[in-house]
């Protein structure tokens, strides 16, 4: 019953970015004030996604003692980022984020991303599937 | 419907209070489809249900009057059906507000959030009839139900300050943000009141 749900419909559609020259700090200051846990950086000249989280601004930067005013998001960005089709299950998404032991993965439609899904929007898909 | 409510009387209230859930159902989805369209004439069906929606508390509170349910279950039955009306009012006020908004460019800057409140609240209307349904009708564990609300009404919170975020980046002038802010406002309490009546639904299959 759960691999007909697809990742389109498990999606969160709220997607927040900010720029790869944009700094430490601001990338700080925007998780703060959007309680959130990770920014979408957007494409550079390379044209590929990147993906910056809390725990990247920990222990690329901060632990690091490193300024974050002075480092750039592009800098510490875990690039490419993991995506998958909109089409695909649910299912298959779950073994992509267990083999890689990753927290989240994007959603593209064709080359734009459209959604992420979190292990917290597998969780509410999952009790939303049960209480239909 | 559960054996405690055996009687006409609290039928009636029942199946009325149902019917209001439906049509608070119904003026969250014509709400999204006019934000979706840009088309501010649709808000006026809303006003149509509002007004439906007050008769059927009227309705309600009436049946409750003659007697229906308990002394000690009156109070939040009644509660419960003046709250889920208090939601109708409050997307009346949203659609309002809404069709007041001379500053398209704003809208457009923050269309994707107010989509997803809005979808997020229709899921959460259905949620919520579901609840009403396993707590008076079919019965059942409510938990599920209850947890999935609060998910969701967290989720539109969050989104609340991504909007403001956005919006305050931006040159507005004082009324034009009052009227936005209020939008805004009105458009994520609906979250918080459907909360606030699941609570009451949950407080009442305690109480039965």
């Amino acid at each position: 019953m759960r691999a007909k749900m697809s990742a389109e419909e498990v999606m969160n559609k709220r997607i927040e970015s900010i720029k790869p020259d944009a700094s430490v700090l601001d990338a700080i200051e925007r998780i703060t004030t959007l309680r959130i846990r990770s920014l979408v950086v957007e494409p550079d000249e390379d044209d590929v996604y990147g993906v910056v989280t809390v725990r990247d601004i920990v222990f690329k930067c901060l632990a690091k003692r490193l300024d974050p005013k002075q480092v750039k998001v592009k800098d510490i960005s875990t690039k490419p980022i993991v995506c998958v089709e909109k089409s695909m299950p649910l299912e298959h998404v779950l073994n992509l984020m267990e083999k890689f032991n990753i927290a989240r993965v994007f959603v593209k439609d064709r080359n734009k991303v459209v959604g992420v899904i979190s292990l917290m929007d597998a969780m509410t898909a999952f009790l939303m599937h049960r209480v239909k | 419907m559960r054996l405690f409510f055996g009687g006409k009387s609290e039928k009636e209230v029942l199946i009325k209070t149902a019917e209001l859930i439906q049509l608070l159902c119904s003026a969250c989805e014509i709400f999204d489809e006019a934000i979706k369209k840009g088309d501010k004439n649709l808000m006026s069906e809303i006003y149509v249900i509002e007004k439906k929606g007050d008769e059927i508390r009227r309705e309600i509170a009436s049946k409750i009057y003659e007697g229906a349910f308990l002394p000690y279950l009156r109070p939040n039955i009644y509660k419960m059906a003046e709250m889920i009306d208090s939601i109708i009012d409050k997307l009346e006020d949203a659609a309002l507000s809404f069709s007041k908004i001379k500053r398209e460019d704003l809208l457009k800057i923050i269309k994707n959030e107010i989509e997803i409140i809005s979808e997020l609240n229709i899921k959460m209307c259905h949620i919520l009839s579901k609840s009403f349904t396993i707590c008076f009708l079919k019965g059942g564990d409510l938990r599920e139900t209850i947890i999935l609300i609060r998910v969701l009404e967290k989720r539109v919170d969050d989104l609340k300050h991504s909007i403001l975020d956005k919006i305050m980046r931006e040159d507005v002038k004082f009324w034009e943000g009052i009227v936005l802010l209020k939008f805004i406002e009105q458009l994520v309490e609906i979250s918080d009141l459907i909360e606030d009546v699941a609570d009451i639904i949950q407080l009442l299959n305690l109480s039965l």
